[in-house]
């Protein structure tokens, strides 16, 4: 497995850091649009 | 001879000003852009609701931020000669691509809606109803870009940005006859809410994209002369932002003008409409760069519309419908100005995340990679803008 495998696989850093933004992404933009909803 | 001699130093003088001159330009107009419309009125509603006392120190830090992360973006540029929307997806792989993509994408539209809001408010004050003042506003941007290449607006941009320092006399006009009270707290709003507001404020994704696009596109971009641009432009907007802060405490967001009077008032409204001018121009440009990037469709910034259709195409869509949502009814300006800054403290640390990444590799960056100091200089500003988007969560 070479460096850029190793990058792209599900279980390596890699993988796993750009899952957190994704999550940090959808779960905090959703909070914050429920935020804006409730406060209006 | 001699006149001959004193001809060509004059010659070698110039060409080395030219140098410096051409340099000036990217970080300039980004750091100008990101003095928008929103974002000004963003300042003006703080400096109405908390006085200037506690957000005007608090420009500096986030100023500095804005430093790091675009030299980040220009180093990367620099280094590729590349956009950073094709660099992601060849470095980091589709999964970074699509949230780049799709990052920029909601935050861009949510900017572009508040330029317009911004253009349309400064012609409200010259009597211009919106319903006229923003379709003028989006015909005038769509015509500055169809019809004058980049470089033109690029240009524009500058002296535009030059333009904004008309906010400096009129916010010590307020503070002359506002006296003390422009640095106290006025109203009662959430703090919590303006703060993350302001931290969203000092950085904005698509100016990542800019900044990288505009220096890789550049013939003659060196190191030294895009940090010299970029500190200038850092110069301009922390004075800008500083005079509308205060401009705000003294009260300019009343109907009367309030502290500042009339004619300080038309001043401002022109200031809001040349920022709305500028962030559009710089905003919807870089969208459409990234946006063709993705599609597998990169463009020069060069290319006329009929060479780059599915660049345009994009470029014409986004300006359109941003300008057209202003004209829904019930929509507050300034409302909207400071949650679409609020909003970029949520949208920039997966931006900031990669863009770390991308500058930590040697593969693309060469003799450009981060140094330990830059690499603890972007953590701070990734922390910083994580931590405002967890408080804004917990407690906006």
């Amino acid at each position: 497995m070479n460096g850029t495998e190793r990058d792209k696989a599900w279980w390596s850093g890699s993988r796993l850091f750009v899952d957190l933004c994704w999550i940090w992404l959808i779960g905090a933009g959703a909070a914050f649009v429920v935020r804006i909803l409730v406060r209006r | 001879m001699e006149s001959m001699a004193a001809e060509t130093a004059r010659e070698k003088r110039r060409g080395r000003w030219w140098r410096w001159l051409a340099a000036v330009g990217p970080g300039i107009v980004a750091l100008a852009g990101d003095n928008d419309a929103g974002g000004l009125l963003s300042y003006a509603a703080t400096g109405q609701q908390f006085g200037a006392g506690f957000f005007v120190p608090l420009l500096v830090p986030l100023c500095l931020a804005a430093f790091v992360t675009l030299d980040m973006a220009a180093r990367v540029g620099l280094a590729t000669g590349r956009g950073l929307a094709s660099l992601i997806r060849e470095h980091l792989g589709p999964a970074w691509a699509y949230l780049a993509a799709l990052d920029l994408a909601v935050e861009n539209w949510l900017t572009l809606v508040t330029e317009f809001a911004g253009m349309g408010y400064g012609l409200s004050r010259f009597g211009v109803p919106l319903i006229i003042g923003v379709p003028l506003s989006c015909l005038l941007v769509l015509a500055l870009v169809a019809r004058y290449p980049y470089r033109t607006a690029e240009r524009l941009g500058v002296g535009l940005a030059a333009a904004s320092l008309l906010f400096v006399p009129v916010a010590i006009w307020g503070w002359a006859r506002g006296g003390g009270t422009v640095w106290v707290a006025h109203g009662g709003g959430s703090l919590d809410l303006f703060l993350v507001a302001a931290i969203g404020n000092a950085l904005a994704p698509w100016m990542l994209f800019f900044q990288a696009q505009a220096v890789a596109a550049r013939e003659h971009s060196a190191l030294y002369r895009t940090r010299v641009d970029l500190a200038a432009g850092s110069v301009v907007q922390v004075i800008v932002a500083a005079a509308v802060v205060m401009i705000g405490a003294s009260g300019f967001l009343a109907r009367d003008g309030g502290g500042i009077g009339r004619v300080a008032g038309y001043l401002f409204a022109i200031g809001i409409f040349d920022a709305g001018l500028v962030a559009a121009l710089t905003v919807s440009l870089s969208t459409a760069w990234a946006v063709a990037e993705t599609l597998g469709h990169p463009a020069h910034p060069a290319a006329r519309p009929a060479e780059e259709p599915v660049f345009y195409t994009c470029y014409a869509v986004g300006v359109s419908t941003a300008a057209l949502v202003m004209l829904l009814p019930g929509i507050s300006a300034t409302w909207v100005s400071v949650v679409v800054q609020a909003a970029s403290a949520i949208l920039m640390p997966p931006l900031l995340a990669g863009l770390l990444r991308l500058a930590n590799d040697r593969r693309v960056m060469g003799s450009h990679v981060n140094t330990p100091l830059m690499n603890a200089a972007g953590g701070l500003v990734l922390f910083g803008f994580t931590a405002a988007g967890l408080l804004w969560i917990i407690r906006g």
